[in-house]
């Protein structure tokens, strides 16, 4: 047998125990592309091996041979379709592929068949059989080199735009199918009659070792298990043929110094024992590496149900998002992790929590109209800086590009989406492993999990949040309720009291103090009398405020009875009485007012009492607004014209389409004191009030507006300028037909 | 001299009122339930009657309504501590020429009263 024809055999064995462990697991794309290739080159290690080690006679051995030559043309296609795997351009390249796969059989079976392709064979040195070309070997020859060139232009033309992970993989890659095609390369000569070693067939053993090589330690082919399976059975199965095959042969003679006829005894019993003892050693030594292998996941795991239970544990959501961050970035050893949530107005995603990333590289919102978001809701899958480097180059505008800076920006190297029931509710911004390794499917699929789990966890919490919120409402909203029934009782009280006060005070003025005031007077008592007009200074105070006592609890009486029912409201009948009444309380001739209503005003739903406060309040307001203007020209706050005019309120009603839907509109309008844009914004806040010196304000008027509207689904907007006007505007919903629903808070 | 019919239960106030009242030249009954109040009205027929609306036994509105049956001309007004739109509504209805609200100030309570009775 020849030295060389081992080499063959060695290439045919490593391969198949390769496949063995390949489908133990469950092939990717690349490693079925793989598969194909090599087992075309098994066939022909194998045919190759029997050629070289001249087992048989001329003929059988010229049919082995022209085997061998068979499969070496499908060898060329195959490694094609692999190369296209590698790089990820398979779906381009499938009709090359089909091409180059029809020309290849043709090929083969030709050679096979005919003698054009091998004539016979022919020895030289210690060859004793080696193939000699036909007139068509060339044909071959070129089908060969043609397929092996166009495939290392396609893996090179994309090897430059590759990184990471991925350019180490096909770095390697290149390494290893070049050596072998190299030491392959030499093979094909003999058949031109040129008397040149065929050693190189060693060297086809090296893409065996470089891509096992890169299968363990870049993840190649997604199998790293299956070579680490192989080595161990391969170093197994040599230690226990080899051992008895050492005393078989080389210790032989000692053996028979000390046993004599019988030493066959050892080594056939080493034989008996280690192959019993094989398979429960292989197990075993399986097992151990596999721990080994999986203790990373495995730790994952135990994490993962760490994660769980302590997250479902956690009510608060701030306590939640730290715990993340802290698992993902000491636990899995990440780099750095952000969390972003979805916001309430769900225009945004916010950071909720951040570690191990500088503040000048973190990224606190992310708008949802980012190509990320888009790509994160479309794919639902964990999005990998690296992976999409790889499949690039992109063109300079394309969606991939935009996200790939998105990605740069965020220092991001892998965005695990946190999704419940297909929504995406937050997503994580991971940095690289602490370890320098790559994220690896596995590791993908953790984060997934653990990301939607917490994703189920952050609604939990946001959940219990709301549920929390929900109930100090109801319980504020009962309390209401029970203030509200007590309201009538304890106001009509209050009422009754502050009635005495005030007749008391005035009675006092009336009769004792007058009495005393004209007794002093006689007298010609001036200090007394001085006394005397303090006191009846005091009295007016204590009358006036009763009397803003009465007007308070007036209006707490009114806000108590907000949950009145509703029904059609007639607008014009409720403004006309609403202006009647404000005529009795204000002097009109002060003010130009002026109001408008439009023809065939639509009916409101509504409660008439509150609808007809809301326009007494208003312009009431308005009137009063007026009259501080006046007040600051007098005090010089705002600078008096020449010619004052008399102010203006101004009221419309009519109707506006908003959000598709028919609205009445009610205006008033006026000139008076106006307010700064800081007065606006507290302007419906409860027992707030510009009328500061208080002698009208309770500084629940605007208060007790805005909940009627809120109470009838509507809105009310302010626009004012100080020292300009104000422009109050109410929406009220249209009443359209059933009086039912609706109820007020 | 106006003669003036004060219904309400709230004795205190209306002692009070009675004095500043008589002080200003008004002449003034009291009465200080529903019933005793009805009666005091019919009897006395006076130029106006202010009774307070809610009052145990005969409320404000009842005795309001009873008065009117027998004497429509009886000038009726009313005072009340609730500010009751639906309630006020129906004093109108009944015949009530206004609805004072308390606390009430004397000098308004007077003034009204003047207003009121301009005519006589």
């Amino acid at each position: 047998m020849h030295i060389d024809a081992f080499g063959a055999f060695v290439i045919v064995l490593s391969n198949f125990l390769f496949w063995v462990f390949t489908f133990t697991e469950r092939p990717g794309q690349i490693a079925k592309a793989y598969f194909w290739w090599s087992f075309f080159i098994t066939l022909w290690a194998l045919g190759y091996g029997f050629t070289l080690a001249g087992f048989f006679d001329y003929e059988k051995t010229l049919v082995w041979n022209r085997c061998c030559q068979a499969m070496a043309t499908l060898i060329g296609p195959f490694f094609f379709r692999f190369a296209c795997q590698v790089v990820g351009k398979s779906k381009k390249y499938q009709k090359v592929f089909r091409i180059y796969l029809c020309i290849a059989i043709v090929n083969a079976i030709l050679l096979l068949a005919t003698p054009l392709y091998v004539k016979g064979l022919w020895s030289f040195g210690d060859y004793r059989y080696q193939p000699l070309g036909g007139p068509l070997y060339p044909i071959f020859t070129v089908i060969f080199v043609g397929c092996t060139v166009h495939s290392y232009i396609v893996v090179l033309t994309n090897y430059r735009h590759m990184s990471g992970i991925k350019q180490k993989q096909v770095g390697l890659f290149l390494l290893a199918t070049g050596i072998a095609y190299f030491g392959g390369g030499t093979l094909f000569l003999q058949a031109y009659g040129l008397q040149i070693p065929t050693h190189g067939v060693y060297l086809i053993l090296a893409y065996v070792i470089i891509i096992g090589y890169s299968v363990h330690k870049y993840h190649f082919l997604d199998m790293g298990m299956a070579v680490t399976k192989t080595s161990i059975f391969i170093l197994l199965y040599a230690f226990i043929f080899g051992l008895p095959l050492f005393f078989l042969f080389p210790a032989r003679s000692y053996l028979m110094l000390y046993l004599e006829s019988s030493w066959w005894i050892l080594p056939a019993s080493l034989y008996a024992v280690l192959s019993l003892f094989g398979p429960f050693l292989y197990l075993l030594f399986e097992r151990k590496v596999e721990n080994r292998l999986l203790r990373e996941q495995q730790r994952y795991q135990h994490t993962l149900m760490e994660a769980s239970r302590g997250m479902t544990l956690i009510k608060k959501l701030e306590h939640l998002l730290n715990l993340m961050v802290h698992i993902l970035t000491r636990t899995i050893r990440i780099e750095h992790a952000v969390i972003y949530l979805i916001h309430e107005d769900r225009k945004k995603y916010f950071c909720g929590a951040s570690r191990g990333i500088k503040d000048r590289d973190l990224k606190r919102e992310v708008s949802s109209k980012d190509k990320l978001i888009h790509h994160l809701e479309k794919y639902q899958q964990p999005v990998l800086t690296d992976a999409l480097l790889y499949e690039g180059p992109y063109a300079p505008e394309s969606e991939e590009t935009q996200l790939l800076e998105e990605l740069h920006a965020m220092k991001a190297s892998v965005i695990v989406p946190s999704l419940v029931k297909d929504k995406l509710i937050g997503f994580v911004n991971l940095g690289r492993k602490k370890s320098g390794r790559e994220f690896t499917q596995a590791d993908l699929d953790t984060l997934s999990i653990l990301s939607n789990q917490s994703a189920l966890a952050i609604e939990n919490c946001r959940f219990i949040l709301e549920s929390e919120t929900q109930q100090a409402q109801l319980f504020q909203a009962a309390k209401m309720a029970d203030l509200g029934t007590m309201a009538s009782g304890i106001g009509h009280q209050i009422n009754n009291r502050l009635n005495v006060i005030r007749i008391g005070a005035d009675r006092s003025i009336m009769l004792e103090l007058r009495k005393i005031k004209k007794i002093l007077e006689d007298e010609g008592l001036e200090e007394g009398l001085k006394q005397a007009l303090t006191m009846e200074d005091t009295l007016r105070k204590i009358a006036d405020n009763s009397a803003r006592g009465g007007e308070i609890v007036r209006r707490l009486l009114d806000f108590s009875r907000l949950s009145e029912g509703f029904n059609e409201v007639d607008m014009v009948d409720a403004i006309e009485s609403c202006v009647r009444l404000w005529e009795c309380k204000r002097n009109l001739t002060e003010v130009h007012f002026k109001k408008d209503l439009a023809v065939n005003l639509p009916s409101v739903r509504g409660n008439y009492s509150q609808i007809e406060e809301v326009i007494f309040n208003l312009l009431d307001n308005a009137f009063d607004a007026i009259k501080m203007k006046e007040e600051a020209w007098g005090t010089g706050e705002l600078p008096q014209p020449e010619t004052a005019p008399k102010g203006t309120i101004h009221l419309t009603a009519d109707d506006t389409m908003r959000n598709n839907k028919k609205w009445f509109r009610l205006r008033v309008s006026d000139s008076g004191l106006g307010m700064s844009r800081e007065t606006q914004h507290k302007l419906f806040v409860p027992f707030f009030t510009t009328k500061a010196t208080g002698i009208k304000g309770t500084g629940l008027g605007l208060y007790v507006i805005k909940r009627m509207i809120d109470a009838h689904h509507g809105e009310v907007t302010v626009t004012s300028k100080y020292g300009k006007g104000t422009t109050f505007t109410a929406l009220l919903p249209i009443f359209t037909g059933s009086s039912e629903g609706v109820k007020g808070s | 001299m106006l003669r003036i019919v004060l219904v309400d239960d709230e004795r205190e106030m209306l002692e009070q009122l009675h004095e500043v009242l008589t002080s200003e030249g008004f002449e003034v009954h009291l009465a200080f339930d529903g019933d005793s109040g009805l009666k005091l009205i019919l009897d006395k027929k006076p130029d106006l009657a202010i009774i307070d609306i809610k009052m145990p036994g005969l409320s404000g509105l009842d005795v309001l309504r009873q008065v009117k049956l027998i004497n429509p001309k009886q000038r009726m007004a009313m005072l009340t501590g609730y500010h009751d739109n639906e309630m006020e509504l129906e004093a109108a209805r009944r015949g009530s020429i206004v609805c004072l609200k308390k606390p009430i100030s004397i000098i308004d309570f007077m003034q009204t009263i003047r207003n009121f009775t301009r005519d006589l």
